[in-house]
Formats: C-alpha cells, structure tokens, sequence
C-alpha cells in the first residue's frame, strides 16, 4: 500500500494559511493555558521538592507534619543533640543542631492582599544546616537581638521587609537587617531571626516547633542498612509504628534514618543502650524524622486549589478546541472532493485518504501546539505567590516551563488534532468517487 | 425585510455540520468565561451568607492559628452591642487521607451557642432536609457528638449514627458521632464539642476565635472597636474583623488568582474570535458567487452585511446562550463540578445576569470576526467573483 505524500498535506496547509493560521491558533491558546498550568503545578512542586539534602533531619512532634503545627517541649531536645550520628561543626565542634521555632505573621502584599508568612527562629547551627542560602545584603541577625533576615521573593512582594524597615511581631518591632538569597527553595519565602529572642517575644518558651540536625554522611545509608539485616532490636522498631502503618516508601526511609542514628549508638555501645533505652525511647517516640528533602516533598499532596481550576479549565478549552479542528478539517474535505475523488480514482486506497487527512489534521494541530507550547514561554520565570495549605504560609514559586511541559504541551495539541481530524477523514475516505469528480 | 428571514434561515441550515460545530465551539468558549467571570465576582464578594453581616471574628494579632485564653470570652460577652459570642478551636486533621478533596472546615465549638450565632440555619434531616429541629438537643446531650452541614452528608455519603475520625495534625485524633445536620447557604463545616477536644489535650483554656453576633449591623464597627481596645496591652492582643473579611482572607491567601483567571478567561475569548473567524471567513468565500449574484439583483453591499450579519448574530447568540445556560444550569445542582475550588467556592453559583449578558458578548465577539471577512465579500467587485469557480 502506498501512502499519500506528506508533501500533499503539508501544501494544502500552506495554501490555506489564514485558514491554518486561525485554527492553529484556536489549538495554540488551549494549549497555553495547559502549559501555563503545567508550568505553575511545577514550580510550585519545584520550589518543595528541591529543598532539601538527603542528610539534613527534622524532628516533629508525631503525626504534626509540619512545624506550624509541631511542638518539641524543650526537655527534650537534648536528646536528639545526644545523638551520636550527628555532625560536628569542625570550627567550633559543636554538634550541628539547630532548635528552631515557626511564627506565621499576616502580612500585607505590596499594593495587594494579606498572607502569612513563615519567620522562622533557628540556633546558629541553622545556617550552617542550608549552606545554599547566601546573604546578598546587609547582615545576617545576631543571637538574642530583635533583628530579621527576609528572603528576596518576600522582601520584593510584601510590604515592611526592606532593610531598616521595622515588623511588629509580638510585643515587639522586629528590625529588618538583611536579605538573603535562597533560590527557588521553600526557604525563600521565609523571614529568619534568632529562635531565642523569637520564642520570647511570642511566649513560645516551653517548645519548640522543631529540631534540625546534619548527619555524619553515610550515617543514613548504615542505618538503612542495619534496619534491612534486621540487627536492630525489636524494642527500638517501635519508633517506626506509625510510619509502618501507612507504608509509603519516602517516610519509611526518613524514620529509618533516625533510626540509624539511634541503632549505631546502641550497636556500638551496649552499656549505653541499656542505661539509656528506656528514656530513650520513649521520649524519641512522641517524635518523628524526616530527611529534609522528604519532608518538603510531603507537603505536595495537598496540593494547590489554583491548579484544580486550571485543569477544569484546560479541558474545556480542549473540547471547544476540538470542534474547531473538525470543522476546519470538514471544510477541508468538502472543497478537495474531487481532489479526493482524483487520488482514489489513481489508486489510492481508503486506508491512505483517511490516515493522509488525519496526519494533516495532526501536523496542523502540532504546528498549533508547537506556537501554544512557544506562547507558554511569556509565563516562564514570572515569580508570584500562593499559599502552601499544608503549612498556611506564603510560598513563593516560579513559574517554570521546561522542555517536558512544552513537549506535553505540543502533544496535548496533537491529541485533539487527531480526534478533531477523525470524522472528517472518514468522510473523505467514504466518499464515492463517480459524484465527487462530477461535482463543481 | 422580514421577508428574508427564510433566506437567513436556510443560510444557517444550509450546512448543519458546520453550524453545529461552530456551536458547539463557540459555546464552550462562551461556558468558559462566564464560569471563569463568575468565580472572579465570587471571590470578590464573599461570602454569599445570608446574616454574615452582624457577625464579627476575634483573632490573634499574628495570624488565624494562634490561640487566646478562653477568659476573653466573659470579657467579650460584656462588651456593649455585643449578643452572643462562641469561643472556638479550629481544628486540624485529616479525614480519610491527605487529598483535597477530604478537607473541610473542622470547628470545636460550644454546642449551645451553635444556635444562636448562626440563627439563618436550619437543622435538617440528612437525607429529605425536612426540619428536624430535635437534632440540636441530641447533638448538645452527647459529649462526643458532631454536627456537619448538609453538603458534607451528600458529598461523603454520611448518615446520622455514623462515627467520624480525623487523624489530629498537632492535635490529638478525634472519633466522634454525627448527632445533627445542618443546611444554609453555608453547609460543609464540622462541629463538635469543646470541652471533648479540651478533654483530649488535657489542656483547657485556650481557643482559636470568637465568633460574635451584634445586636444590629450598626453596632459592629464600634463593637470590633471596644474589643481590640480591650486586649491591646495583653500577652495576646486581639484583631476583631468582621466575618467577612475573615473569609476573604482564605481566598486572599490564593494569591494572584485574579490576574491568572482573568488572562485565562482573555486567552479563550480570543480562541473564539479565531475559531469563529476561521469558519465565517469559509462561509464567505463559499458564497462569494451568490453574493454577486445578489449584487446583480439589486441588493445594495450595506443591505448585504446587514443580512449576513444577522446571521452571525443569530448562530453567536445561539452558542453563547447555549453555554451560558450550561455554565448556569451546571452549578445550579450539586455534582462533584461543584467543587471546582476545593472549597473555595462555597456556594458557587453562576448569577443570571452574568449568564443573560453573555448573549451580547457572544454576538459582539461574533461579530468582530465576521466583519473583516464579509466586508470583503460584500464589497467585491461583481464580475470577478462570478468569473471565479468555487
């Protein structure tokens, strides 16, 4: 069998450039807005999912899931810094730990709306435990003073966040004094002061709202190691209940990392795991771990009501879309019957009429897609807010279109080019030939 | 004139397919922006809660989730203007699982004051929403007892006797029984009793807001006022907004959800104008022999864009009003589409004006294609386009 020549096709198009135009276009703007979409669920997911180092842990209150919600009472956060498997700073060869505390403040968009933000209180280890966020003005706040750092995306959009500028927090005016750097993570949509003088100010003295440690590297992997061999006893398994409950693999794996800490320093020194255990455990049990990375990452599933809408969107323009391409590609058949008629008349069978209608239906809705996925670009790197409902505080996001969102977008263009050119090609194929050449 | 109506008519049948294709495109561009217009006036506006307007929300300084001591309450009570107040404790958790679509509002709640803050709702049986006013002593007898609205019934398939479980995120877990229903404008919230969650955490005392109705609408500035005065210099100071605002911040907190909407309500007008564009200028040139045909017979050029205009505006009118009633009719029952906004969009609904002014729209936008495609035709010198085989 013989097909039709692409060449027919891609012709035809070109002859009829405001018809293939307009069309395309009626394809092109769905197809933005899918990638629009597309790029926002992104950035969004982008900005949780790429904070984060594999060997950076967060302890929270059991089932809290985020800090906003966690309380660690103070009592025991010595037993975490205890931990064995923790990092030394090698200057000052204190465990790396940072105790921190998470304050959201209603603040006001520049020429905008309120949203909450995350101030978050950390130890001075805390900055060392992100070394990805870098200082670009000012200074960062001294231990026990009334002095902040905000992040550029927060300090750009909401009002009193520039140097010098004072925020009222408690009972106090918190002074601004620096503005940090901290790329597309979640921690640049935050305000950092010093845990301390935070927790004063807000009669936050009896808690924590978390507790951040670094891990020796490879201390993570040995525990994980340990827990598959089974060495671990059983009585220290029970830290693991709840997350043994659900099942889901990236949890597991972060609790198993506590674990890790815990099981070396039982392995390696009996006389400890039995003086110890008891408070051991039941203190660590009211507590949960995370890797830093899995924790951001789990804060996903709530997802965003922004992109609900936008997908219900998408598909109604698809289907008003699809329409178009019908009826561009109805018009198509109905002025080429004797072409048509012509091309069967000389041998071409059924089969190639239809698939050369719908290849051209396909190439006209790609070249739609194609410009779509192109328009998709004008929101790329646009960086605006929306609020995390997992946490309720202010996150800032970029808008990314990637190569994947564009080629999404391109085929998403093709799809309905498909079923838009179907109908239309069976029509041309089923045409009887003798009518169609003795028509005008 | 009328006498042409036939013509128009036949013109409009002449090719069903292409018609109701371009119906039906139009028509969903059309349902589009009006959806995407009406959840911009939704937002603006909210909440659409009949009564709201005496209602008053006293929360913490800092944000919606810190608490306050619940002595504040004898305090508020006594503030002049004031008629009832209900301390409450948001509660957070999960039912079910971590989906979206498994949040709703969760209020611990002192079960007497239910009643008299919100009085423009009805206590219903689940299943007919026939009154069942005797539901309210049930839910107040029974300590571990809870109260949902309506929607939340339908939307999970709920019935009175049912045990409920919410897994506490930094609260303890929650097992209580659907005692009573409720139905409103508002209807997917979920009460339960205070002193069993204060219970629970083993500590007393402190609350997330105090929802307060006023005597009369007038009295809610000045009240909003006496309170914040009241706890200015304590350890939590207070912001009294009415519940309105308080609404409003959920939705402000969606960012700029205005512009995205809007553009995207932009991008599918001008899909339509392209759409429609493309199919009238194929109408036109098809008829560019015809029309000199009637330019022989005497019709004036104007007389024909007119004609042909009338036809635009006829098969425009169609398709929008079809999917302005669809976007109308849509969100006029409850369905799974209802929740578009995941709780946004309480009580969505497309208003009918918006729905009726979308006729217009439709035909200005149809005709904004057509002109440029028909004037040519109309215009055309008569011996070419006669010469000219279709």
């Amino acid at each position: 069998m013989l097909g039709i020549p692409l060449k027919y096709n891609i012709r035809h198009l070109y002859v009829r450039w405001v018809g293939t135009v307009m069309t395309a276009l009626g394809i092109a703007l769905p197809t933005a807005v899918f990638c629009a979409v597309m790029a926002l669920n992104n950035g969004l997911s982008k900005a949780l999912t790429e904070t984060g180092d594999e060997n950076t842990i967060v302890f929270l209150r059991k089932s809290s899931m985020t800090e906003t919600n966690s309380s660690i009472v103070r009592a025991d956060a010595p037993v975490i810094e205890a931990l064995p498997g923790i990092e030394r700073d090698p200057k000052t060869s204190r465990a790396i730990v940072s105790k921190e505390i998470m304050i959201l403040l209603n603040l006001n968009r520049i020429g905008g709306t309120a949203s909450n933000v995350a101030i978050r209180g950390m130890s001075p280890e805390g900055r060392l435990l992100r070394p990805n966020v870098k200082l670009i003005e000012g200074e960062w706040p001294r231990e026990g003073l009334t002095d902040v750092a905000v992040a550029r995306n927060i300090s750009e959009r909401f009002e009193h966040c520039k140097i010098g500028d004072r925020l009222p927090l408690g009972k106090r005016d918190w002074r601004v004094v620096g503005i940090f750097d901290a790329g597309t993570t979640a921690y640049g949509s935050e305000i950092w002061g010093d845990a301390e003088t935070l927790a004063g100010a807000n009669l936050r003295t009896d808690a924590w709202s978390s507790v951040w440690v670094r891990a020796k590297p490879g201390e993570l992997k040995r525990g994980e190691e340990l827990y598959n061999s089974g060495a671990i006893p059983k009585s220290i398994m029970n830290v693991t209940e709840a997350a043994d409950e659900k099942s889901k693999e990236p949890e597991m794996k972060s609790v198993l990392a506590a674990i890790g800490m815990i099981a070396t320093s039982r392995i390696s020194d009996a006389g400890l795991s039995l003086t110890l255990a008891p408070k051991f455990d039941s203190q660590l049990k009211s507590m949960e771990a995370f890797t830093e990375r899995d924790y951001f990452r789990k804060q996903t599933d709530m997802g965003s009501p922004i992109a609900y809408i936008g997908q219900f969107i998408a598909i109604f323009m698809a289907i008003g879309a699809a329409f178009a391409v019908m009826n561009t590609m109805y018009a198509a058949v109905a002025s080429r019957g004797r072409e048509i008629a012509v091309l069967r008349a000389i041998g071409f069978k059924r089969r190639s009429v239809m698939i050369s209608f719908v290849i051209e239906s396909t190439i006209l809705a790609l070249f739609g897609g194609a410009i779509g996925a192109l328009l998709s670009l004008f929101v790329n790197g646009i960086s605006t807010g929306t609020t995390n409902f997992a946490t309720f505080s202010e996150i800032t996001f970029a808008f990314q279109v990637n190569a994947q969102v564009m080629i999404s977008g391109a085929i998403f263009g093709g799809i309905l080019g498909v079923f838009g050119g179907l109908f239309p090609a069976w029509r041309a194929a089923r045409q009887p030939i003798t009518q169609a050449m003795r028509a005008i | 004139m009328l006498g042409l109506i036939p013509y128009i008519r036949n013109n409009l049948l002449r090719n069903r397919r292409r018609t109701i294709l371009t119906l039906l495109s139009i028509a969903a561009s059309v349902f589009l922006v009006v959806v995407l217009e009406a959840i911009l006036r939704h937002l603006d506006d909210m909440p659409h809660v009949d009564g709201s307007e005496r209602r008053l929300v006293v929360r913490r300084n800092t944000n919606f989730k810190d608490s306050m001591p619940q002595t504040y309450n004898n305090k508020i009570r006594n503030v002049k203007g004031v008629k009832g107040t209900a301390a409450i404790i948001l509660y957070w958790g999960i039912y079910k699982e971590l989906r979206a679509e498994y949040f709703f509002g969760k209020m611990a709640i002192d079960a007497d004051t239910l009643a008299e803050n919100y009085p423009e709702t009805r206590v219903v049986d689940p299943v007919t929403g026939a009154p069942r006013p005797e539901l309210t002593d049930e839910f107040i007898k029974d300590r571990r007892g809870a109260s949902a609205g309506r929607g939340l019934y339908q939307k999970y398939g709920w019935k009175l006797g049912d045990r409920i479980t919410f897994q506490g995120i930094g609260f303890p877990d929650v097992e209580v029984t659907l005692r009573s229903c409720y139905d409103g404008q508002e209807r997917s919230s979920f009460y339960f009793h205070r002193d069993y969650l204060d219970e629970l955490m083993g500590r007393a005392g402190q609350v997330t807001f105090f929802n307060i109705i006023c005597n009369t609408i007038e009295d809610c500035p000045l009240v909003a006022a006496r309170i914040d005065a009241e706890f200015a210099n304590s350890d939590a100071p207070t912001v009294t907004e009415t519940e309105r605002a308080f609404q409003a911040q959920w939705v402000s907190m969606l960012g700029n959800v205005r512009v995205l909407l809007r553009s995207i309500a932009l991008a599918c007008a001008f899909a339509m104008v392209c759409v429609a564009a493309n199919t009238l200028a194929m109408s036109a040139r098809e008829r560019a022999h015809e029309i000199a045909i009637m330019k022989t017979l005497g019709f004036t050029p104007g007389a024909l864009l007119i004609l042909l205009l009338i036809e635009v505006a006829v098969l425009c009118g169609l398709a929008s009003a079809a999917g302005a009633g669809a976007a109308k009719l849509l969100f006029q029952f409850e369905g799974p589409w209802t929740d578009i906004g995941n709780g946004f969009l309480l009580g969505f609904r497309v208003p009918a004006w918006l729905a009726l002014a979308a006729v217009p729209f439709g035909v200005f936008v149809g005709w904004c294609a057509a002109l440029p495609p028909f004037l040519r035709v109309t215009t055309a010198p008569i011996a070419p386009a006669l010469r000219r085989i279709v």
